[in-house]
């Protein structure tokens, strides 16, 4: 008796004291289980779905351009290369998983790729593209090496396309569609249900392991490097002394890259927000008791991926660099600004930890 | 004169006062096998690799210190396997523990990354091992007849090893005597919240008084529970207690080995005659025979300085935050070596700039090119790790061929959960600044 009343007469004191206004109430009523079902479902299945389709086609385009080399089917083959990179994006911010096990992100999406390297292919004719010495020799960027020559009319450049060509292009096209196909099997229910995984209550948490934890790792990961560096910060020469390098411009050949980059950005805010249902603002909005103003957090983040979509810029993003670099730099600065919040603010209010070993915290 | 007989009592009671050697044994026997297994788990979990081979920066305590090759970590790692075995057996005790001491101590010293508290207790606990005839009874040394056994030690050299458990806990709940912890449950709230999904008691996780509780037990534990454990009437239910915390905060945190090795060794708390049965039962099942010659113990003027220079030293180092200037927590000068355990959730991104001196064009490090994502989070919040990846990068880039590099970083830091922040001066050039024990007047406050 004498405890319980030692034990209230603490209570009123300290909440008394504390500045908290609500101490007996509850830290979040958050159940993650939704938000991971919905990022799983909704967003992360499909976007596995559309590439591995979309890599698909662009294999068949590649085929028939091999087969009948004419301006309709070099169109095509542009096209599938255009859409399967713009899926790609909406993938990018996923790596963990199945994607890290196929090393997804190097076979597709390596930049700028070693043109020599592909030159000695070529001029070889053996080779093997999953070996560490054709990592840059292949994926997307080396098809638009082949389908997208500035300084050739279309006529040219079909002409060009000799077997020895046609054979690595189809190579290549291949290991892009597989490996894209076998990330999406292994997410699939119907293949390696990584999805079960991945919503599965023994993933809840944000320990070393958790969904969450995995997700904002990947995705902190993947903007910094590839959104804010690959896309924009290198090319612009943001590191090399304000030099910029035009030919690390994801896109390269083509002149879709500014395209890519607003693509790469809706993915991240569709992450973020969870599309239609929940996602991670919502988690930072429920979490807000647990910390000092989460509510302001959520609402900043999402302002501050408008205020990067209000930075215009366009294509060929070599053009804007060159005659225009300001914006391109403004845009870089924007994307900073997002990557101190996402890897502060939210990791921090989460609980996220950013690594693979134990530590006590201090 | 009544003075000096208390003294003289308390003296005895403290110092002199012979007791079975039992104590030191058991302790042995228990610390080389958990320093033994805690090895084994760190490699192989591959981590010799990952944390002292694969990194291409390092953030040591010493400037200019270095790992080896990776044989040569290996061969360490080897060596704390070997020694810490031969600490078991008491073979070349000496030897195995000053080895053991300073290989385990060189590793910890060579990156602020992996510097974990319990770490450095190890360091401290094998220290004082080196000076402990914890091998003069039941040890290999023994039956080699290489020294002779021990039956009675003065409890002085018991008790030092209980001041540095003491010290521990003490200062860890001394740290936690502060309005964030106390009055707003930070970052307990934090950790806990995610913890809901946990079977069977995750429930409670949910609410805030959860947070409140396990704050004040926990800052209440920490600073009473070494005296607790010293005191006859209360050991039993305060070692029960000593088991409940450290398994719970096992199950709810990432600490690795911490819990397990305070849950063994806080036994040196126990009377010596229960270590005296427990050492009893060790023997008859090894059928172990006693010697019937002994040596007399005695604590040697050396002991006694060292001894004492020892407890001053750890009674200052957790105090002297108190001659800094600014927040504890935000600034970290004099937050390490003070058991400032699971305090903070603190995190930070650091851009850092390079430029030539009188050159417009600067350039944007891409930290994950040279750091580990560990290494980039820790340096990210600790002004000494900032200044010595700056002074990395000016080697980088003058190698690269820059005259005199000038590195400044936009670092912005997010404590207990509060909005993150500007942590240092943008403008300052961290290739000029000292880094040293005197105060950083670079790093901007928390306000």
């Amino acid at each position: 008796m004498r405890n319980l009343l030692f034990f209230i007469f603490g209570t009123i004191v300290l909440a008394s004291c504390t500045t908290d206004g609500e101490i007996l109430g509850k830290m979040n009523d958050f159940d993650q289980g939704p938000m991971l079902q919905n990022i799983g479902n909704e967003l992360i299945l499909p976007v596995y779905q559309n590439l591995s389709t979309s890599t698909q086609e662009l294999k068949n385009s590649v085929e028939i351009l091999v087969e009948a080399p004419t301006l309709e089917s070099l169109e095509q083959a542009r096209t599938r290369l255009k859409q399967a990179r713009l899926d790609w994006q909406y993938c990018s911010p996923y790596q963990f998983g199945p994607a890290e096990t196929y090393a997804l992100s190097a076979v597709l999406n390596i930049y700028p790729i070693d043109v020599n390297q592909i030159e000695r292919n070529l001029s070889e004719e053996t080779y093997d593209l999953n070996t560490l010495s054709n990592s840059d020799a292949r994926g997307f960027q080396t098809l638009g090496y082949f389908l997208h020559q500035p300084d050739l009319t279309d006529e040219e450049l079909l002409a060009a396309l000799t077997g020895t060509k046609t054979d690595y292009m189809l190579a290549v096209a291949t290991q892009i569609a597989s490996t894209s196909l076998s990330v999406y099997t292994a997410w699939s229910s119907e293949g390696g249900n990584y999805l079960g995984t991945f919503t599965s209550e023994d993933a809840f948490g944000v320990n070393v392991g958790s969904s969450v934890g995995k997700l904002v790792n990947a995705m902190n990961q993947d903007f910094e490097r590839n959104t804010r560096d690959g896309k924009i910060g290198i090319p612009a020469g943001v590191r090399s002394l304000g030099e910029p390098i035009l030919t690390a411009t994801e896109a390269y050949y083509a002149d879709y890259s500014v395209e890519l980059f607003e693509a790469s950005i809706s993915a991240y805010h569709q992450l973020y927000t969870g599309g239609s249902d929940v996602g991670l603002d919502d988690y930072l909005k429920a979490i807000q008791a647990t910390t000092t103003s989460n509510e302001e957090l959520a609402e900043k983040i999402d302002k501050q991926f408008e205020t990067i979509k209000m930075v215009s810029l366009s294509d060929p993003l070599t053009t804007q660099i060159t005659n225009d670099i300001d914006p391109v730099l403004e845009v870089f600065a924007e994307m900073q600004r997002l990557i101190v919040m996402f890897k502060t603010d939210m990791a921090s209010s989460m609980g996220v930890v950013i690594t693979y070993q134990d530590n006590d915290g201090d | 004169m009544v003075t000096s007989l208390n003294q003289q009592i308390i003296k005895d009671r403290l110092i002199y006062r012979k007791v079975t050697i039992a104590p030191l044994v058991t302790f042995r026997v228990l610390f080389g096998l958990l320093m033994f297994l805690s090895t084994v788990r760190f490699w192989s979990k591959g981590w010799i690799y990952d944390l002292y081979v694969a990194p291409q920066v390092f953030f040591p305590f010493i400037s200019g210190l270095k790992p080896l090759s990776e044989t040569g970590m290996y061969l360490i790692f080897a060596g704390l396997l070997i020694t810490s075995l031969a600490i078991t057996l008491g073979l070349a005790y000496r030897l195995s523990t000053t080895l053991f001491f300073l290989l385990f101590t060189y590793v910890e010293l060579l990156d602020k990354t992996n510097y974990l508290n319990h770490y450095y207790f190890v360091s401290l606990i094998s220290f004082l091992m080196c000076w402990l005839p914890a091998h003069r009874d039941f040890s290999l040394d023994i039956k080699y007849g290489w020294t002779k056994p021990l039956r009675q030690v003065p409890i002085g050299l018991i008790n030092v090893l209980r001041f540095q458990m003491g010290v521990l806990y003490f200062f860890a709940g001394l740290a936690k005597m502060n309005s964030t912890w106390l009055l707003e449950a930070q970052p307990l709230k934090m950790w806990l919240s995610s913890n809901v999904y946990k079977p069977l008691i995750g429930w409670m996780f949910q609410y805030k008084l959860t947070a409140y509780a396990f704050s004040w037990f926990g800052m209440i534990y920490d600073t009473t529970i070494p005296f607790f454990l010293s005191w006859n009437k209360t050991r039993v239910i305060a070692y029960f207690f000593v088991v409940a915390f450290h398994m719970m905060t096992w199950w709810l945190f990432p600490i690795g080995m911490f819990p397990f090795i305070m849950i063994v060794i806080t036994t040196i708390f126990f009377r010596p005659v229960f270590h005296q049965k427990i050492l009893t039962h060790l023997k008859r099942l090894l059928r172990w025979r006693d010697d019937k010659s002994a040596d007399e113990a005695s604590v040697t003027p050396a002991l006694k300085w060292v001894f004492s220079l020892f407890i001053i030293l750890q009674l200052i180092t957790p105090l002297r935050f108190l001659a800094y200037p600014g927040e504890l927590f935000w600034t970290e000068q004099g937050y390490r070596f003070s058991w400032r355990v699971m305090l903070m959730e603190k995190a930070g991104q650091a851009t850092f700039y390079v430029s030539d001196k009188d050159s417009e064009r600067r350039t944007m490090v891409a930290n994950y090119d040279y750091l580990t994502p560990q290494q980039e989070k820790m340096m990210a919040t600790q002004p000494d790790m900032l200044v010595q990846y700056a002074e990395f990068l000016e080697g980088e880039f003058l190698n690269k061929g820059m005259k005199d590099p000038v590195i400044t970083a936009d670092v912005y830091v997010t404590l207990n959960g509060q909005p993150s922040k500007r942590y240092i001066d943008p403008d300052v050039d961290l290739t000029e600044v000292t880094n040293d024990w005197r105060h950083k007047e670079w790093i901007l406050s928390n306000e």
